[in-house]
């Protein structure tokens, strides 16, 4: 029989276990709304960008002088695979599902021969992929001092990977991070980043609508617009990911936090029960034991 | 006159859609005006003052901005900036942060058409300093 102060001990220590994920579950709830919110106003600025970059895209469409962040340095030889996660653990299967998409990929490009080298960014991330890919991690950022993400933070990042490129370090690179669909569903993505993926529906669409993309004025000249807008879009890009990624991560622990919870309560109710009954057994135990002795006299 | 729809965004938020009659931005090469049906336009921006007339008999709104783009297409005008300040919040100490950051940037980076690039800003963000 399982002793009773066991047992209390035990009920105890899931009651305490039950208040700091609930407290976790209100924090997560407060902190996505926040970067839902924040997610939500940078997105103007991430369509608006990519309209340009399209009408950019479609009037120099062929040229062989295009930049080279644009069009790839016509090699496919070595990979940089930039790995966004989260800090903090506690948000369910958040971080493992990216970094498995991202090992994934990893495993794929090292079958084929190619090279591949991780930039991190999160700290759970780079503990993951250590374990298996360490040598090929060149860089790890962490973003756990950050409270809200800023441009700056994404701007830092997009010009580490330009001067990366510009070295010649890697001739392609893919972002890794989740998009944020809703509190319940969070779905690991890779994007390229360097050289642009060039959505051809899209682009033809375009032109139909819209007959004056030929003729487009410069100021100053096109290269030198290119040269600018490129770098900002990487950059718009990275950041875009980051704010997915800070309202993914919120939402994964929110719903985590939020089963610990209710799986607490279920085990608290079979403790108590357990506790109920042992104490019951006990008391009959005793009561039998007093009778039986009362007789033998 | 007729008007065209100006969006004016940053990478934080989206300050600013309405449909305007007039629009000075500072082109980095040097400040126009576009004004509906205006042909279609891609400029980048250096550091100043970007006015937008609702109404040619109305003051301008007046924000400061630093690094961008204007694009405008079939008068659809866009302002993409990388940070605005509305003018009246703008102070000496906002400037003198914008300038150290360029100039750190130009201290670091080896690229010497990029260093020139950012020179030339801190230029006329100092110059810009002596106004406020």
């Amino acid at each position: 029989m399982p002793n009773l102060k066991e047992l209390k001990n035990r009920q105890v220590s899931v009651k305490a276990t039950q208040k700091i994920t609930r407290a976790m579950q209100m924090v997560a709830a407060a902190k996505l709304n926040k970067a839902q919110e924040s997610a939500q106003s940078a997105r103007p600025y991430a369509s608006k960008i990519s309209t340009v970059m399209a009408n950019l895209l479609s009037s120099i469409d062929g040229s062989s002088n295009a930049p080279e962040l644009m069009i790839g340095n016509g090699k496919s030889d070595t990979y940089l695979l930039v790995v966004a996660t989260a800090d903090r653990g506690l948000c369910g299967a958040f971080n493992s599902n990216i970094v498995k998409l991202a090992t994934q990929e990893i495993n794929e490009l090292i079958k084929q021969g190619k090279q591949v080298k991780i930039i991190c960014i999160g700290k759970k991330g780079y503990d993951l992929i250590r374990r298996s890919h360490e040598e090929k991690i060149i860089d790890f950022i962490s973003l756990k001092e950050v409270k809200s993400i800023a441009y700056s933070d994404a701007e830092g990042i997009g010009n580490n990977i330009v001067t990366r490129f510009e070295e010649g370090e890697f001739d392609i690179c893919k972002l890794y991070y989740s998009s944020f669909k809703s509190v319940i569903s969070q779905i690991p993505h890779a994007q390229q980043l360097i050289p642009l993926p060039i959505d051809n529906e899209i682009d033809s669409n375009d032109l139909d609508t819209n007959s004056s993309l030929a003729i487009y004025d410069y100021e100053p000249e096109e290269s030198d617009v290119m040269e600018d807008l490129l770098p900002l879009n990487l950059n718009i890009q990275v950041f875009q990911g980051l704010l997915e990624n800070a309202a993914s991560e919120q939402g994964s622990r929110m719903s985590a936090m939020d089963n610990a919870t209710r799986n607490a309560g279920e085990m608290i109710n079979k403790l108590t029960l357990q506790y109920n009954r042992t104490r019951q057994a006990i008391i009959t135990k005793e009561l039998i034991e007093i009778i039986s002795g009362a007789e033998a006299l | 006159m007729g008007k065209l729809k100006l969006d004016f965004v940053t990478p934080e938020r989206l300050l600013y859609s309405k449909d305007v009659e007039q629009v000075i931005v500072p082109g980095s090469e040097g400040e126009f005006t576009i004004l509906s049906d205006h042909s279609p336009i891609i400029s980048s921006l250096k550091p100043g003052y970007i006015k937008i007339y609702e109404d040619l008999s109305d003051e301008p709104t007046i924000y400061f901005v630093t690094d961008g783009f204007v694009d405008m297409d079939s008068n659809q005008l866009t302002i993409l900036a990388q940070s605005a300040i509305e003018k009246g919040q703008l102070t000496a100490k906002n400037l003198e942060d914008i300038i150290n950051t360029y100039q750190s940037e130009a201290n670091t980076t080896e690229n010497e058409a990029k260093k020139n690039k950012l020179n030339l800003k801190i230029d006329t963000v100092k110059a810009l300093q002596v106004e406020v």
